[in-house]
């Protein structure tokens, strides 16, 4: 991830003001610019906004989320897995993501279309450990979209493991 | 309505019930086992295709064709940092590290163990693994380091750029594999399903076929069922007669509408009701209730199953009425019935006793026509005597030639007219049935040839030769020789009549039968005219007669083969003839008669009776009211030099009887005053001289019962009226040989047994007299003997000699002779001495006799009546 030049900043910053502007009754908090490296960027039919046009996490920020923890196998794991992260609903409502629909971007721009409205998006988690660990990028890291596969039939679907999508760094809802 | 057990045939069913229930146990295991297999089945395919839903298999291939790119990426990377130098580094990081976590990916997943199953693609796979593992130190490593190494990276990725690509190649190739080995798994569990399904299906329809066909039959049997007791009892209803079915309690159970009509009863009101209380009259009620309580069976019942039965039933309206019952014993499921077919056979009873009121008023006018013709016969007999004998003694006189012309004719006319009412006579004399003629012992050859003798003159006057063929036994049997001599006559006669200047053969055949019987064949042929085979049929029928060419006289009656016929039948014998018209006939007869040995009078002495008695003449009484027969009779007789005496009717008869000792008292039966019956009982019982005197009848009384009566009267025989002159001579030579051989016949001493002890009763007499009368008249003899004896023996003891000597001796005399023929010897034997001792008039020997005779009296009879109740 490269650090944001001097012009997107620029742009970014007017782009804030006109929607501070915009929306100051609205947003009573706004979102915090990151500190660190920025791991996930969200883009589209956000309310808040830490960029221009996109709300930008570090890992600090998303672990400042309530967490949510699965032990869970996975097809793509050996043996049982403790996730930790927070849940995806969790994340998009932090934002006043106000969309149907969201596009999961990975490292290596696979990316997934995710409905909001169905029903295993309450069980979407953005983990950021596991085993106690935070994952790097060659283990998948640092943010994997996981589900509790163990817990409910509907989790183990073809379609499920497609939208479990790994080395996730962008986001745009729809 | 099933009466009728089903016996027999239950151990069949319960073999053929347990095969069919283990045939059932066993369908039911394979069909549940069917079921189960299917469920199990399914079971594994729905895990299967869990599995794959779950395991997603193009994921592996997407993995692996990820690694491809990630390590094309990565190479591109590598040239940019190549190109552009430090700033290009994080972009190779960043896709190295996808690289590394592509090939990562396939260690751990899941989907992608198969690949390890593979040595080509675990080789490649371990290659880029290795690769990582070499490449992560550099990477990891300073910039400047991984900066100088970049061109050695960048040649060592392209070394190895085949392997990614074979990896996705092998990976296609491995998807593909194992998609159909999932494939074939899953379509052999689809296959076994479908096949075992297919089974269950095919059992169950078949199940089903089984229950539906199963229902059928039993609904057919129902139905037949319904419809076999709707027969029965329709059956049952339409029956003309009663049937009444009873249970083993004596209940009603079933009345058909026949019953109701006969009985007058309700079929609501009598089921359930006791048999004996509805139709069985009162007086019947107890016993049938006893033989329905000790019922064990139909054989020993009596009245069950033993046919048709008369019985008396009772009507609603309490009148007696005959029925016929017929009672059958079944059993149904309520354990023994009894099913009565009862008739009213009221009507039946009536219509038999109308039968034979009817059978008895023919029976009766029959007899009527009897006594009519039997009086005819005496009417017309009585003149027509008179006629022939006039003419016989005309002819005594000197005549003209043209009177004896005239007397001739009249002679051969009232002969005629004589054999025609013979006939009818004889006819009716047969048709009554009392045929017994007395059998006699004669020889067949002196019958055949004196039978010729007397009938050659006929045959001479038709110029016809006759011809005895006599081929028998020469023997002598025991027979009725008067009805042989009688129908040969006929058959003779008859041959001669329609053969003219031909032969007529009388033939005697013999056969010996079993016994000493001989079977004898006579036939009478001749080479007449003959008989067209329609005449053939009724020539044996009465009043028939045919056109004799030859005779020259009037036709016959008719009734004499219809003689022959009756006389050839009363033998027992059998009639054949045969005849072919202008050829001749052939009649005769068969008759088995026994054969008796022993001597015969020899026909001279026999041939002697024709000729008047040329010794001194007899003293003969005629008893005759008629004054013509009187005379006629006496005329012949005076002829032959008898000397007659008459009486005018029967009371002077019994008075010169008595006066007069007669050797003959020859005695007409109709007469006024005193018949000839009551005459004669009267001379034999007196003590009149001719009180020995045999009697003979003289009458145109032909009757058999009234033979029968003149002999009880003690009537030696009879003479037929008119009388023909060779009888009354064939009579009076008889008479007058006995008299000179034994003037009074003594009769013989009373036997004594071996001791010379005379015996109560003589067995041997008894024995004949029983076979001569056969057991049933012999008892009926017997105690018309005793009878008898009680009133003699009555005027035997309570007679005195002194008081009446004639009484005594009488009736001693009677008694006598009764015991002499009922065997009671020892009595006999005392009341001959009695009779002695009364002849002597010694009074004191007769008292002593007398006692004697009392208390051998109630002996004999105490004896007799011992034996012959």
């Amino acid at each position: 991830m490269k650090k944001p030049s001097i012009l997107t900043s620029a742009i970014a910053a007017l782009m804030c003001a006109q929607i501070s502007f915009a929306s100051t009754a609205a947003a009573e908090e706004a979102l915090a610019a990151p500190s660190g490296e920025v791991v996930l960027t969200i883009k589209g039919e956000i309310e808040k906004t830490n960029t221009s046009d996109a709300a930008a996490f570090d890992l600090d920020m998303i672990h400042a989320f309530e967490a949510t923890e699965y032990q869970t196998d996975t097809i793509w794991t050996e043996g049982g897995q403790v996730f930790k992260g927070v849940l995806l609903s969790t994340l998009l409502d932090s934002i006043g993501s106000d969309g149907g629909e969201i596009s999961a971007i990975a490292a290596n721009d696979y990316s997934v279309s995710i409905p909001l409205n169905d029903d295993t998006f309450e069980g979407a988690l953005v983990a950021y450990e596991l085993n106690g660990k935070q994952m790097s990028r060659r283990d998948k890291g640092p943010l994997w979209i996981v589900y509790p596969y163990d817990s409910d039939e509907k989790y183990r679907s073809e379609t499920v493991y497609s939208r479990s999508i790994w080395q996730l760094d962008r986001i745009t809802v729809q | 309505m099933n009466y009728f057990s089903r016996a027999g045939g239950k151990n069949a069913s319960d073999v053929k019930n347990r095969s069919r229930f283990v045939f059932r146990l066993v369908w039911t295991i394979i069909l549940i086992g069917g079921i189960g297999l299917v469920v199990l089945l399914s079971a594994q395919l729905s895990s299967k295709i869990r599995e794959m839903r779950e395991v997603p298999e193009d994921n592996a291939q997407w993995n692996l064709s990820q690694i491809e790119v990630a390590f094309l990426k990565l190479r591109i990377a590598t040239d940019g940092v190549l190109l552009k130098g430090e700033s290009a580094l994080p972009d190779f990081r960043k896709w190295f590290d996808i690289h590394y976590s592509r090939i990562d990916l396939v260690s751990t997943s899941k989907d992608a163990v198969n690949i390890h199953h593979d040595p080509d693609l675990h080789h490649l796979h371990q290659m880029l693994l290795d690769f990582n593992r070499e490449m992560v130190v550099l990477v990891d490593g300073p910039d400047n380091i991984l900066l100088a190494n970049m061109p050695l990276i960048a040649a060592e990725m392209d070394k190895l750029a085949y392997a990614p690509r074979e990896l996705s190649v092998g990976g296609v190739e491995l998807k593909a594999e194992h998609s159909d080995t999932k494939r074939k798994e899953i379509v052999q569990i689809l296959q076994t399903i479908a096949l075992v399904s297919t089974f269950v299906v095919i059992s169950l329809i078949l199940a089903f076929l089984f229950v539906w066909l199963q229902r059928r039959r039993l609904n057919v049997q129902s139905a037949e069922i319904r419809k076999a007791g709707k027969f029965h009892e329709t059956t049952l209803r339409a029956s003309l007669d009663a049937i009444v079915v009873v249970d083993g309690a004596g209940k009603i159970t079933d009345f058909n509408g026949s019953a109701e009509k006969v009985f007058g009863l309700a079929r609501e009101d009598v089921i359930g009701q006791s048999l004996s209380d509805t139709i069985l009259p009162e007086r019947y009620r107890s016993a049938h209730e006893a033989g329905m309580a000790n019922y064990t069976s139909a054989d020993s019942s009596g009245i069950v199953d033993q046919g048709r039965l008369e019985l008396v039933a009772v009507h609603a309206d309490g009148h007696e009425f005959p029925v016929e019952v017929s009672i059958s014993e079944a059993h149904s499921e309520d354990g023994r019935i009894f099913v009565s077919y009862i008739r009213d056979i009221t009507e039946e009873k009536q219509i038999k006793e109308d039968l034979r009121k009817a059978r008895d008023q023919a029976l009766e006018a029959y007899q009527e026509k009897s006594r009519f013709l039997a009086v005819m016969s005496h009417e017309m007999r009585t003149p027509l005597n008179g006629i022939i004998s006039s003419l016989h003694l005309l002819r005594d006189d000197p005549l003209t030639e043209r009177q004896e012309r005239f007397v001739n004719l009249a002679d051969h006319s009232s002969n005629v007219l004589l054999n025609h009412i013979n006939d009818v006579l004889t006819i009716e004399r047969l048709d009554s049935g009392e045929t017994k003629s007395a059998k006699q012992v004669f020889s067949v050859r002196d019958v055949a040839e004196d039978l010729l003798d007397v009938m050659r003159p006929l045959a001479d006057e038709q110029n016809t030769s006759l011809v005895l063929e006599f081929e028998c036994e020469d023997a002598c049997v025991l027979g009725e020789q008067r009805q042989i001599e009688q129908v040969l006559t006929n058959l003779l006669s008859n041959a001669i009549k329609f053969t003219a200047s031909g032969q007529v053969t009388l033939g005697i055949n013999s056969r010996w039968m079993q016994d000493k019987m001989l079977e004898l064949d006579f036939s009478v042929t001749d080479t007449g005219v003959g008989i067209s085979e329609e005449d053939l049929k009724t020539v044996f029928d009465d009043f028939v007669t045919a056109e004799s060419p030859y005779e020259r006289t009037t036709k016959g009656t008719g009734l004499g083969l219809g003689i022959v016929r009756r006389l050839v039948e009363s033998m027992g014998g059998e009639l054949h003839f045969d005849s072919i018209l202008g050829e001749g006939s052939v009649f005769g007869f068969t008759v088995t008669l026994p054969v008796q040995e022993g001597a015969l009078p020899t026909k001279e002495e026999a041939a002697k009776g024709a000729q008047p008695s040329t010794e001194s003449g007899l003293k003969i009484l005629v008893v005759e009211d008629n004054p013509i027969n009187r005379e006629l009779l006496g005329a012949m007789l005076e002829r032959d030099g008898h000397v007659v005496s008459f009486a005018t009717d029967g009371f002077e008869g019994v008075h010169v009887a008595s006066k007069n000792v007669f050797d003959v008292i020859l005695m007409d039966i109709s007469m006024p005053n005193m018949n000839g019956i009551k005459a004669t009982t009267t001379i034999k019982s007196s003590q009149g001289l001719s009180r020995n005197t045999p009697i003979y009848a003289v009458t145109a009384h032909a009757m058999p019962a009234e033979i029968a009566e003149f002999e009880k009267a003690g009537m030696e025989g009879c003479l037929l009226k008119p009388i023909r002159v060779e009888k009354l001579r064939e009579i009076l030579n008889k008479i007058s040989q006995d008299s000179q051989a034994s003037v009074p016949p003594v009769e013989p001493p009373a036997t004594k047994d071996a001791n010379g002890i005379i015996p109560l009763l003589s067995a041997e007499q008894l024995m004949k007299l029983r076979e001569l009368f056969g057991p049933d008249t012999m008892i009926e003899k017997v105690h018309a003997f005793l009878t008898e004896g009680d009133g003699l023996m009555e005027t035997v003891s309570g007679t005195t000699l002194e008081q009446d000597r004639e009484t005594l001796q009488s009736a001693t005399h009677k008694f006598s002779g009764s015991c002499a023929i009922f065997g009671a010897a020892l009595l006999r034997q005392t009341l001959t001495e009695l009779e002695t001792a009364c002849k002597e008039e010694d009074g004191k020997a007769a008292a002593a006799l007398q006692a004697k005779a009392l208390e051998e009296w109630t002996r004999t009879r105490t004896a007799l009546d011992a034996i012959y109740t």
